[in-house]
């Protein structure tokens, strides 16, 4: 997987829909991008990698259960995104979806 | 993973929501599928029969599962079908019928749910059953064990529930195995303090890791459970990663993985029998828009989302034919609920015509409350980003035009907004939709 520091692919996605032809020559209304990504500290299994503590709202939370995981890599050609995404269950039965930016290893929540 | 098990899963613990047991009875159907087909057509019980693999793609099936005399016969699971009428050529071969085994499924789920809370499926043929507090209610272990087998006698035919093997121990993964040991009738139940003795003489082979790590190991010596505990950790740890400890901690009996209960919403399922059998895949795109829309209009759905759908039919000719699709994020549309479907019926097409066809959400999403929020008059309330942002005759209600002027009028801006899609199918969750304030 090909890193770039310089350019962060998270900069971009908070602002996605600029970059969309279709929406710059409709609609003079505002868009809010939906979903955006979160930034939250999180404390990963040094082996697997997998999401095991959670800081939520000033608190520590530990993931009770990793459901399902899964990696996004897209638009190498450009800024290249890679996410690796983990469907969480923390303790107490929030679900969560959290991912790794895997460029600049960084973790958000969605 | 050929033993159908569950793999380890990263953490022990769950969410405490759901009902949870620590002593577990394992019932066990081995065979269930072909049990199920012997008990529907009785005058094969004696002769040499094998069930067929359902069919993924073109090519030619393979063997699922036999009959005792189709394995005097030589006939083996994973045979190819020429090979095995070679070697049995009066080996009657059956058809899967998914629909069938599913069903029978969920008549035995059903019913075991009315004996303890705690049921949990594990594969077709194979429920754990949550057995704590049951003694209050039915006395000594062995009469819970046969508490539960009673259940079934109304529900199965007898002859199936005589071939359960039942096993009761501390956790799932020693109840699999007791079950396993157990012989059909003479349940094998295992307290708490003789639970690492019993699975130290055990096969590795209950274990749900790779079929690979089991190879391994037996290429190492490894046969029995005990062996396995005995080895020193960090050695598993660097030949099998993490999955080499929690298989250990499972030989051990440290490791106690307790019955979940599984929350099962009651399915929605509609069906339409089709005037002549179909092949063609238009016909069945088109059938499967309509069942789509059916079953979004049906009144058990109350608003919720769906998560996960079986599409299905009967085949011409016998059989049955159905696929599972979950979606990654829960939708109430018929385009996006039918585009994942259709991929599903390209990739693993009904091996023939269809007779009937049946659409099955049994995975919900949350209620949305948002389209009956802004409902418009002809349809859904999400529009795609190049269509106008304001408002058309008819399409929303006049009250919350009138709403939104007048929230215009004290705040200088509308804070109501409408969900439009923006780029639906992109990977990256934040391109998909995006709010645009609601304007007159």
């Amino acid at each position: 997987m090909p890193r770039r520091s310089s350019t962060s692919p998270l900069r971009s996605s908070a602002s996605p829909l600029r970059s969309s032809a279709s929406l710059r020559t409709t609609s003079p209304s505002p868009l809010r991008a939906l979903d955006r990504p979160i930034p939250v500290q999180v404390r990963s299994d040094r082996e697997t990698g997998a999401p095991r503590l959670v800081m939520d709202g000033g608190s520590a939370r530990p993931v009770a259960q990793v459901v399902e995981s899964w990696r996004i890599d897209d638009e190498w050609w450009r800024v290249p995104i890679s996410r690796h995404y983990h469907r969480v269950i923390l303790e107490g039965g929030r679900p969560m979806i959290l991912f790794q930016d895997l460029v600049e290893e960084r973790w958000y929540r969605q | 993973m050929k033993n159908g098990l569950a793999p380890l899963s990263p953490s022990p613990s769950s969410a405490p929501d759901l009902p949870e047991s620590r002593m577990a009875l394992c019932l066990w159907l081995p065979t269930f599928e072909l049990r199920l087909e012997l008990v529907r057509s009785p005058e094969l019980d004696t002769t040499s029969v094998a069930l067929l693999e359902p069919q993924e793609g073109a090519g030619a099936g393979r063997i699922l599962q036999i009959s005792e005399r189709a394995a005097e016969a030589g006939v083996r699971p994973g045979m190819s079908v020429s090979r095995a009428v070679a070697l049995c050529p009066s080996l009657t071969l059956l058809e899967p019928d998914p629909t069938h085994y599913d069903a029978a499924m969920a008549m035995i789920l059903e019913r075991l749910v009315q004996v303890s809370p705690v049921v949990q499926a594990e594969e077709r043929g194979r429920i754990q059953v949550g057995m704590d507090g049951l003694e209050r209610l039915f006395g000594s272990p062995e009469r819970q064990v046969e508490r539960v087998l009673h259940a079934l006698m109304d529900t199965l035919p007898r002859p199936l529930v005589a071939a359960l093997r039942a096993g009761r121990a501390p956790g799932t993964f020693g109840a699999r195995v007791a079950a396993v040991a157990a012989r059909p009738g003479t349940p094998v139940l295992v307290e708490e303090e003789g639970l690492a003795s019993f699975l130290a003489s055990r096969s590795i082979s209950t274990l749900p890791v790779p079929d690979e790590m089991l190879e391994r190991l037996r290429r190492l010596g490894v046969e029995r459970l005990g062996a396995l505990g005995a080895l020193p950790p960090q050695e598993l740890l660097r030949q099998f990663g993490p999955v080499g400890l929690e298989a250990r901690a499972l030989a051990r009996g440290e490791r106690i993985d307790p019955v979940r209960a599984r929350h099962r919403p009651r399915p929605i399922r509609v069906s339409m029998d089709l005037p002549s059998p179909v092949g063609d895949r238009e016909i069945l795109h088109r059938t499967l828009d309509r069942l789509l829309e059916r079953g979004l209009a049906h009144g058990d759905r109350k608003g919720r989302s769906i998560r996960g759908i079986r599409l299905g039919g009967h085949l011409e000719g016998g059989g049955s034919w159905s696929v599972p699709v979950t979606l990654r994020e829960p939708s109430a549309r018929v385009e996006t609920l039918a585009y994942p479907l259709q991929g599903r019926i390209r990739l693993s097409p009904p091996p023939r015509a269809l007779e009937s066809l049946f659409v099955e959400f049994f995975d919900f999403g949350a209620p949305s409350l948002q389209p009956m929020l802004f409902e418009r008059r002809d349809g859904g309330a999400r529009v795609r980003a190049g269509s106008a942002g304001a408002f058309s005759d008819g399409e929303v209600s006049e009250a919350l035009r009138e709403a939104v002027r007048e929230l215009k009028l004290k705040l200088g801006h509308s804070p109501l907004y409408r969900v439009v899609e923006v780029d639906p199918w992109s990977r990256i969750p934040e391109r998909r939709h995006a709010l645009m304030a609601l304007d007159d």
